[in-house]
């Protein structure tokens, strides 16, 4: 019921192209408060891993390449 | 690793994680350095400055603009130097940060060199200089402030009026007084004529009345709250004409000055006001009728009180006490 | 089992949001010899209440706007006069001076083009508000400062538990690391706790586990660790309901839009709302809109002007809760257009909101010896952002006087084993309850037994439901850290949730609005109830509540005054009628 991948609708999409998460950056990751998201081993990008957002935004504000987007969740639509 | 040993030799560390960002620093990807300016950040002390300054001057504006941004938590003489240099950037971004950090400076001992770098300074760089200045209310700071007035730039003159201001350089009023009514950018007016509560003395008064019919209603406004804060009484006819503006903000703080200036000429006028249509204009007559304290006000205050609005019957209730406690 | 990880340091703050950065730092500046710790579960970057900044300080006493004797007087007032005033008037003295302070340090208070602070006057009574509207950098702010003072900090560990030593004074906590589940022992001669309101306790009407007014990292860690320890609480039943945006869940922020004339209206656009303070009696006259013909209840701003708009928008959106835009613009929503409708939110409790917490003195002090707590979590009724930064300060700089006299308590090596044993246990079991399945059904019971108006045989139910799942406690599995994480928060939330019920059924009257509403009590009762409800773990390990007398004024509440209010509030039984 948490975790992501049962889900359709996820709260946070993460851009793989615009992601810097492989060369080393794990700002959005640091400041998610919930501790949702998580660099993917294999892709080397961000992913939502828990669906626990609380769409405060920092993740999405402090990504330097501006790859994070928050969707209000769907229950609160 | 070696490159990092040659560029900085007398950066010498033990720290492993200081190490790895060291040499991030000149990873070929601008992207990984400028990744490195901010891990960096977290961490260094005064003595990483010089590295945020060689940042400062790389060849990619993300890691410039990340430099000038992370220099507002190392503010010193140096990063300062750098910082100046920024707000000259090609890019505007850097611009920007290079200000943005500067804006952050406290600590009046770098008055001194903001002020050097003042004289040689236009546009840009001189609103970014006197907006730095603003916090570090330096006495002498005025002077090259008040000339500044004078400049071109909109920018400029709005960021010298917050010089001035700060410092409340009352020896600037009739200069602060004549932007108030003539400059002609409404955010420099606005600026000014929230300046010119610095006034105690009534030199103002006269550019504050002019003020109020000012073509921008933000203006007046502003107008119509300092000549209230300054308890201006001989502004009662000008605030007044004021409850006929086309704005009711603006009405609303006009009535709110009568009431702060205790103006007994008012009370005809704001009775009017209490039945007013908008709300938020009777309960703003009722408070002033109650600071006035006119028995003249007791009927229609009395009628307040089944008000529709709560906020009305509460100021109205208010007002009520306060009569009563001054004429019992 | 992995080797514990063990640290021993003077100073342990948990939680690094705002009261314990502050702590922390002013630990560290009253002996930087100390050796200070700040322990956050999430990261201290963006952490807490205030992780996306603030727009504005709602009790701020600035000299020539408002006195600490005047704050005082009217928070006892707006609290039903069930305060310590000595804590009240320890906060307004220190207002003013930590204004400057975080000015100083680069924290952006409205300042009118003197430089002056652009104190707004928003309600009848008292002149309090003072603006941030570039209030969205205070955690950079803190965490400059943090770095500068060489405050240790440790991110993602949870704090579980508190020891103490043979004599009764605190020794150290347990913590686990959210992301390898690696159990940590932390010695320290004192523990400030800073970890916020209980914030996950009611389920908000989305049906959202996460969708909670407070930051639902705040999952009520801090109230768990002192009543295990052995700490007085204060005024738990004095729940935390706010007006809210509906389903956002975000606050309506009426003393952002109040200084530029925007207001709450009931549906024929009418100011409604008698009491002047963000209180019980406010909440009581919104729940009753809500429920009356006149409801629902809404954000009028659709009267100001578009620049003004613009101006609220870019506060609103870039600050606190910067997703509300978003949230409008999926509904269609428009300020300039649509009125926005509103909601009372889930309870939870909060001393920054209403007034319960753990009990502490006018030095942050709680009743465990070497134990502080400040912020939302302490009990200082309505302190909000400055009182967690003033409660902060005053614990730091105690503490740091507490350690100097102090030897480092023994903690039992039993204490720790069986704590290791109680917080990873979800990680042994391969079968049972998921954590959230168990969260969702206690707090959908919280709602359901405990959401104000207060029902005695309810809130008796609710007790027998809650110990239900005490015994489900033990059946929850955790396949990873994370899971962890939250089953060691279920455990938080259910003593909150106990601790509301019993402390709510102790008191047998009314007060505070809608905060303390029953309707088997409705009246309230000053004879018998003038106290501090408070609420500890007794010696045979069961909880009791027990009163605490008000102790004696220090300002006089004038029988005029208290009249001049109270003609501005409107009576409980004149409304619930």
């Amino acid at each position: 019921m948490s975790t992501a991948w049962v889900s359709g609708s996820l709260p946070v999409s993460v851009d793989a192209d615009k992601c810097i998460a492989d060369k080393g950056c794990t700002i959005c990751v640091d400041v998610c408060p919930l501790d949702v998201l998580e660099i993917d081993a294999t892709s080397g990008k961000a992913v939502m891993r828990y669906d626990e957002c609380w769409y405060c935004l920092p993740c999405e504000q402090d990504c330097p390449t501006g790859a994070i987007h928050v969707d209000i969740p769907y229950l609160l639509r | 690793m070696s490159i990092f040993l040659i560029c900085c030799a007398d950066m010498s560390t033990s720290d492993p994680v200081l190490a790895r960002i060291l040499a991030r620093l000149h990873d070929p990807d601008d992207t990984v350095r400028s990744l490195a300016v901010a891990a960096l950040a977290d961490i260094a002390t005064d003595d990483e400055v010089p590295l945020f300054v060689t940042a400062l001057q790389d060849e990619s504006a993300a890691v410039r603009a990340r430099a000038a941004q992370v220099l507002a938590d190392y503010l010193n003489a140096s990063s300062i130097v750098a910082l100046h240099r920024a707000l000259s950037d090609p890019i505007a971004a850097v611009r920007f940060a290079a200000a943005q950090s500067l804006s952050e400076l406290k600590d009046p001992i770098f008055a001194t060199q903001l002020l050097d770098y003042l004289g040689s300074a236009s546009g840009f760089a001189k609103a970014g200089l006197l907006r730095a200045l603003r916090e570090l209310r330096a006495e002498a700071a005025a002077h090259p402030a008040t000339l500044a007035l004078q400049e071109n730039d909109a920018d400029v003159r709005r960021e010298a009026i917050g010089v001035l201001g700060y410092l409340k350089f009352a020896t600037a009023l009739p200069a602060l007084s004549a932007l108030a009514i003539s400059d002609p950018d409404r955010v420099v007016r606005k600026a000014a004529v929230g300046s010119l509560v610095m006034g105690r003395e009534s030199v103002a008064i006269p550019a504050l009345i002019q003020a109020l019919t000012d073509e921008d209603w933000e203006v007046r406004e502003e107008a119509a709250i300092v000549l209230g804060k300054l308890r201006a009484i001989q502004s009662v006819p000008a605030l007044l004409q004021v409850l006929e503006d086309a704005y009711w903000q603006v009405r609303v703080k006009a009535v709110r000055s009568l009431g702060l200036i205790g103006a007994s000429d008012a009370v005809a006028a704001l009775l009017v006001v209490a039945r007013a249509p908008l709300s938020n204009l009777r309960k703003e007559a009722a408070t002033a009728l109650g600071l006035i304290g006119d028995l003249a006000a007791l009927q229609v205050l009395q009628h307040l009180l089944d008000d529709e609005d709560a906020d009305v019957r509460k100021s109205a209730r208010t007002a009520l006490e306060q009569i009563k406690h001054r004429c019992p | 089992m992995s080797e514990d990880k063990s640290i021993t340091v003077d100073v342990l703050v948990i939680g690094g949001g705002t009261a314990g950065p502050m702590a922390a730092i002013k630990a560290k500046q009253a002996n930087p010899q100390l050796r200070v710790l700040l322990l956050e579960k999430a990261h201290v970057k963006r952490s807490g209440a205030i992780s996306m900044g603030m727009d504005g300080l709602n009790n701020a006493v600035v000299p020539g706007h408002a006195t600490p004797e005047q704050y005082v007087r009217e928070i006892t007032v707006a609290n039903d006069g069930i305060v310590n005033q000595h804590t009240l008037m320890a906060y307004a003295r220190n207002s003013y001076p930590m204004i400057e302070e975080l000015d100083r340090w680069g924290v952006k208070f409205e300042k009118d083009e003197t430089g002056d602070y652009a104190v707004k006057k928003v309600h009848h009574v008292g002149t309090y508000v003072l603006p941030m509207p570039e209030g969205h950098d205070i955690k950079k702010v803190l965490y400059r400062q943090l770095r500068k003072h060489g405050v240790e900090i440790s991110n993602r560990l949870v704090a579980t538990r508190l020891f103490k030593d043979k004599d009764g004074r605190i020794a150290g906590a347990a913590a686990i690391d959210s992301r390898t589940a690696e159990f940590h022992v932390v010695r320290a001669k004192s523990v400030i706790l800073c970890t916020g309101a209980a914030g996950r306790l009611g389920l908000p009407a989305s049906g959202y586990l996460f969708g909670t007014y407070e930051n639902p990292t705040n999952a009520g860690d801090g109230y768990s660790m002192a009543y295990h320890a052995g700490a007085e609480l204060s005024g738990i039943e004095c729940f935390q309901i706010n007006p809210l945006i509906k389903d956002y869940n975000g606050p309506s922020c009426a003393y952002v839009t109040g200084p530029f004339g925007g207001y709450t209206a009931n549906a024929l656009g009418q100011r409604f709302i008698e009491c002047d303070y963000w209180s019980g009696q406010m909440m009581l006259e919104f729940y009753n809109e809500l429920a009356g013909g006149k409801g629902p209840v809404f954000l009028k701003l659709d009267h100001l002007a578009d620049e003004t708009l613009t101006k609220i928008e870019d506060i609103l959106h870039a600050n606190e809760r910067p997703s509300r835009g978003r949230f409008h613009a999926g509904r269609g929503t428009d300020y300039r257009a649509q009125a926005v409708e509103m909601h009372i939110s889930e309870i939870g409790l909060c001393s920054g909101h209403s007034a319960s917490g753990v009990w502490v003195d006018e030095h942050a002090r709680t009743t465990v010896p070497g134990l502080y707590a400040a912020g939302d979590l302490a009990c200082v009724p309505h302190n909000y952002m400055l009182g967690a930064f003033v409660y902060g300060k005053l614990a730091g700089e105690d503490a740091a006087r507490y350690c100097a006299e102090q030897q480092p308590g023994e903690i039992a090596t039993a204490d720790i084993v069986a704590e290791r044993e109680r917080v990873l246990a979800p990680l042994s079991r391969t079968e049972g309850l998921s954590p959230n399945q168990v969260e969702y059904k206690l707090r959908r019971m919280v709602n359901d037994y405990l959401q104000p108006p207060k029902v005695t045989k309810k809130m008796e139910l609710g007790l027998a439901r809650f110990a239900e799942i005490a015994a489900d406690l033990q059946r929850i599995v955790a396949r990873n850290p994370h899971e962890l994480m939250r089953a060691n928060e279920v455990s938080f939330i259910l003593d909150c949730a106990e601790m509301a019920a019993r402390a709510s059924l102790y008191r047998t009257e009314s007060r505070w609005g809608l905060y303390h509403y029953r309707l088997d009590h409705p009246e309230r009762n000053d004879t018998d109830w003038f106290v501090h409800v408070q609420l500890h773990k007794g010696e045979d390990g069961a909880m009791r509540c027990f009163k605490r007398a008000v102790e004696p004024y220090i300002i006089e509440v004038g029988e005029h005054e208290r009249d001049a209010y109270s003609r501005l509030r409107i009576h409980q039984h004149e409304v619930a009628a």
